[in-house]
């Protein structure tokens, strides 16, 4: 058990006053939805953290459950009066990002599980209005039990929820806007610090029939302010959805040479911004060789005519692209045959390979198996269920056993992803920048395979390259000491990489403000205007201390305070 | 079921893989001495199953009362003692 769980008292607040709160919050949502002991409060402790168990670990003091907008807003008006730091979670599934733990040891958590509500779907204007305590899994059963003509957007892990994916900016994988969540978004529903309701974009006009239509509104649109932000607590959002398509298609691009990506990227990027094409997936048909001493060192040495000759002299392309179309029979082929009319333009030796040609709805047995595999040594690395907005938990095997190490878990579990410029060459600067990090942060090891490596994510605003080698991509000291060396290393590496000029797009708040401190243009302006809106919205610095490296004047002393 | 099943229920894996998540991970854990499928075991008692959902244990992480009530975890455990048995 963490030093202090079930026991330890919301910073600055006597042990009269959190009496006197939680009597409060009690009368707010019921005495069977105020959490105080330990068994209670140990789902909301972030199941993976570095400090598990430590006397600093991020476990808040108590946890209440609201079931309305009413009961929220009851909860923070209390919480107000008592100066206690609040910290909201929806479905509390942000594993890699913290799970559900908060910024500031000993606040309270306000858990909006119980409001699981989804208000309102249209399947004429493609949109949904639900509840923070909505699952992609939720939202994904109730299109399916009524049949409607929409889809969603899921991220990798579907446990987690339509809002707080979108509020910490998570990704998916379908069509441009709907695979950047928060810009999916329209128009929120927020409780402020003071207990006042607010409506966002046209939400904020009385009678409005458009809320989820036009999210700007007139004037300044707020509604960024509540990602990765602490300004309030978001209770109802709008989401665009996709309608569904008539029409799924796939087709594989691969390309010989190492210089190749560039003009393979530039293509790609063209169609993705046209709005052609969905979520690419790119990978090197070269991993498999990293296993020969001499394509190894090859890699190592970033030798690019090196690496073409074992390319070629294994009989495989150097990239691989795997792209995926969504629209009608007709249209989905138009696009893979001007597609590959492009690529064969900017890269005559490129190969083209059709893939599935689906018919929407596809069956389950359809997404299991791809129609057309791939001819050796190509394979598809397609995640096939969301690509089809099918929210599933298959990713979850990454922290878990594995046949080659069935005593092993990764007991933390960190995501860090760098944003890269969009063009080849910002690629393959990366790779060599991130492979100079791993010597620095561990001398005498090598990143083997960081000239192989492509951005998980291809988003037409951002790339983005995972750099928590340290965090999960290998199985960890699990020791205490372990740990420890592991965010001493986490930190560095993010140090590193803003000097080199690459900032995080995302980090579990035991790394928001080393991640915060990446951008710090002009003396850290955009700080401290997140800071003077914090304190004029927010006096008594109650609601989610710290989140977002946004720390409050009455916390502030709390920057950077962690195991530093 | 529609907590557990998602990671522990008989569906196929994504890439090519025969299990989901959970029920791989128990197949690896046990080895065939017991099934890699919950609703197939016949050993998991009600506070064992409310131990492991409200504790967690290794990658699975706990589920709080406002996912979960206890009276929901209750009804799993019934309903995991029935397809135990009808599974021998």
């Amino acid at each position: 058990m963490a030093a202090g769980v079930g026991t330890i008292l919301p910073p600055g607040v006597s042990a009269d006053d959190f009496a006197a709160v939680l009597r409060q919050f009690e009368a707010a949502v019921g005495k069977d939805w105020v959490f105080t002991n330990d068994e209670d409060i140990h789902p909301y402790r972030d199941y993976f953290s570095i400090l598990k168990d430590q006397n600093d670990e991020l476990v808040p003091s108590a946890a209440v459950c609201p079931a309305s907008v009413e009961e929220v807003q009851a909860v923070v008006r209390a919480a107000n009066r008592f100066k206690v730091p609040l910290y909201a979670i929806s479905t509390g599934k942000n594993f890699a990002y913290g799970g559900p733990a908060p910024n500031l040891r000993g606040s309270v958590t306000v858990d909006l599980k119980r409001m699981n509500r989804v208000l309102e779907i249209d399947e004429r204007r493609n949109f949904a209005l639900v509840e923070p305590g909505v699952s992609y899994m939720d939202l994904y059963r109730y299109i399916e039990e009524r049949g409607l003509k929409v889809m969603i957007d899921t991220a990798d892990v579907g446990w987690g929820g339509l809002m707080g994916n979108a509020l910490d900016r998570g990704l998916g994988y379908t069509l441009g806007l709907y695979r950047d969540h928060i810009s999916a978004h329209y128009g929120m529903e927020v409780v402020l610090p003071d207990g006042e309701l607010m409506r966002t974009g046209m939400g904020a006009m009385p009678g409005s029939k458009a809320w989820q239509e036009y999210k700007h509104g007139f004037g300044p649109d707020p509604s960024g302010l509540f990602a990765q932000g602490n300004y309030g607590i978001v209770v109802k959002m709008g989401f665009r959805l996709m309608p569904r398509p008539e029409h799924w298609r796939t087709g594989l691009i691969t390309v010989p040479k190492r210089a190749d990506f560039i003009p393979l990227v530039d293509t790609v990027n063209y169609l993705s911004d046209l709005f052609v094409i969905g979520e690419p997936l790119y990978s090197s048909p070269l991993q498999s060789l990293l296993t020969d001493p001499e394509f190894q060192k090859a890699a190592i040495a970033f030798d690019e005519a090196a690496l073409d000759r074992i390319a070629a002299a294994n009989n495989r392309h150097s990239w691989q692209v795997e792209l995926q179309f969504y629209g009608s029979e007709k249209s989905t082929l138009a696009n893979w045959e001007w597609a590959k009319e492009l690529i064969l333009r900017a890269v005559p030796q490129a190969n083209c390979f059709d893939g599935d040609s689906l018919k929407v709805p596809v069956t389950q047995a359809q997404i299991d198996a791809a129609e057309h595999p791939y001819p050796a040594p190509y394979t598809s690395v397609m995640r096939r269920n969301v690509m089809h907005g099918v929210p599933k938990l298959y990713m979850w095997r990454s922290p878990g056993r594995t046949d080659n190490d069935p005593n092993s878990w990764n007991e933390t579990h960190i995501g860090l992803f760098s944003v890269v410029a969009r063009s080849g060459e910002a690629v393959f600067q990366a790779q060599k920048d991130f492979a100079d990090v791993v010597r620095r942060s561990r001398p005498g090891e090598q990143y083997v395979s960081a000239a192989l490596i492509t951005p998980l994510q291809w988003h037409q605003f951002g790339f983005f390259i995972g750099n928590s080698f340290f965090g999960t991509a290998t199985r960890n000291d699990n020791s205490p000491e372990g740990k420890l060396k592991q965010l001493k290393e986490l930190r560095a590496v993010l140090k590193m990489n803003a000097q080199l000029g690459y900032g995080d797009y995302r980090a579990p708040p035991i790394l928001q403000d080393d991640v915060a401190d990446q951008y710090s243009f002009n003396n850290h302006q955009l700080r401290r205007f997140n800071e003077a809106l914090k304190d004029a919205i927010d006096p008594n610095g109650i609601l989610s201390p710290g989140r977002g490296g946004i720390w409050p004047k009455a916390h502030r002393a709390n920057r950077g305070a962690l195991r530093k | 079921m529609r907590a557990c099943a998602p990671c522990h229920g008989s569906d196929r894996g994504d890439f090519g893989r025969a299990m989901l998540p959970g029920t791989d991970a128990l197949r690896i854990k046990y080895q065939g001495k017991v099934p890699a499928l919950l609703e197939q075991r016949t050993d998991l008692t009600p506070e064992v199953i409310r131990t492991y959902v409200r504790r967690g244990t290794w990658s699975m992480p706990p589920f709080r009362k406002s996912e979960l009530t206890d009276a929901q975890i209750d009804a799993i455990s019934a309903y995991l003692a029935v397809s135990a048995r009808t599974a021998r």
